[in-house]
């Protein structure tokens, strides 16, 4: 699994995740994905280049997405393919962060 | 040993190793009955493994005769089951008969037994392998088995990965039964890592899986060897209420992609199955 970050309007960064969120996935990335929930305000998690999440996977988009938001900040999950999109939605994780495909409309929604 | 109804007679011994004997012979037309006399360990494998391979190779209606068996170890294990493998990859059928009680005690605590069945009566072997048998309407004409042992710990729960990535291509899964199969195993085995206890005094540091690959489904069998612990009492729980590791995020996720999940205690064994559509 990697984990890379670029700034991709003032503000607002989009963390790049490749690869599988299963349990190894999940745990190389953890500790920067819980940093940049910690300092970022702004994030769009691009979901593009990941084939696979379960719970623990979700557990980490869900308790970040809820630490953005707790210190009042929006965080994102962009263009997650079909079969992880499935799974945000059956286990009703896009009720906590929402999923967006459009980059400017997920720029958008975690700014100001 | 007795002959069926003036079926052939035996062959001589073919193989001679200090420890492990084999001989074959046609106890009923089309059915071949393998007689193992001695110790079924890495060196008495070895002895006889040419021709037990032969014949798992070319034989589809197959006994495997324990009795004369003294003891089996994992190697012979092994052997055993690709047998197994070979006989079903052609539509066969293949039983144990008359195995000594330690010698089943092994058979059944490795599961073997749910995938080759034990017979102690001969003629109700021969009835089982032929067409036309017991069980000709139950059993599903192709079914594959898989096993892996891992250890209890997240270093067993990523080796589980792996044999999914083996298992997608020998069985050439569907992305979408691939994915399912990948998601049950890892909530399934986590649960377990997570939750089960073990019993003092009792070895509980592997989870067993079997799979079974049949035509339109994946048949999964996981066991551990903990206190009793049912992970299905978790309960579906939703992303927005389940954050604290408590297992029902994962089992709710199971349960979307798995159908048939039982959960039963089996003597000292906790036993999940599952199957997944193909």
């Amino acid at each position: 699994m990697r984990l890379e970050t670029e700034e991709v309007a003032p503000g607002v960064s989009k963390i790049n995740l490749t690869g599988r969120l299963d349990i190894g996935g999940t745990q190389e990335i953890e500790l920067h994905f819980n940093a940049l929930a910690g300092s970022q305000r702004a994030i769009i998690v691009d979901l593009s280049q990941v084939d696979f999440i379960a719970s623990l996977g979700l557990r980490l988009l869900i308790v970040g997405a809820r630490t953005v938001q707790r210190k009042g900040g929006r965080m994102i999950l962009f263009r997650p393919p079909i079969a992880v999109e499935a799974v945000l939605v059956s286990s009703g994780t896009d009720n906590v962060v929402g999923i967006l495909r459009d980059l400017d409309e997920a720029i958008h929604a975690v700014s100001g | 040993m007795s002959h069926a109804n003036g079926s052939g007679g035996r062959t001589i011994p073919v193989s001679m190793g200090r420890r492990l004997l084999i001989d074959t012979e046609e106890v009923a037309p089309g059915v071949t009955k393998v007689n193992l006399r001695g110790r079924l360990d890495a060196n008495g494998v070895q002895t006889i493994s040419t021709t037990f391979d032969r014949v798992a190779r070319t034989q589809v209606r197959l006994i495997v005769d324990l009795s004369r068996v003294s003891f089996i170890a994992s190697t012979g294990l092994r052997t055993l089951i690709g047998a197994a493998h070979s006989v079903a990859s052609r539509d066969g059928r293949m039983v144990f008969l008359g195995p000594e009680a330690s010698v089943e005690s092994v058979l059944i605590t490795s599961g073997t037994d749910a995938v080759v069945p034990i017979f102690q009566d001969l003629a109700e072997a021969i009835c089982a392998v032929s067409v036309g048998g017991v069980d000709d309407d139950d059993r599903p004409t192709t079914s594959l088995p898989f096993s892996l042992q891992v250890d209890r710990s997240m270093r067993g729960v990523a080796r589980v990965g792996a044999w999914v990535d083996e298992l997608a291509i020998l069985l050439n899964l569907s992305h979408r039964t691939e994915y399912a199969l990948r998601l049950c195993l890892e909530e399934a085995v986590t649960n377990i890592v997570t939750h089960a206890k073990p019993v003092p005094g009792v070895d509980a540091e592997k989870v067993g899986l079997r799979l079974i690959a049949e035509p339109g489904q994946l048949c999964m069998t996981l066991q551990d060897h903990c206190e009793e612990y049912n992970p299905l009492q978790s309960g579906n729980v939703g992303a927005t209420q389940d954050v604290s590791g408590e297992g029902g995020l994962g089992i709710g996720l199971l349960r979307q992609h798995a159908r048939d999940v039982t959960w039963s205690r089996v003597g000292p064994v906790n036993r999940l199955m599952l199957t997944i559509p193909r």
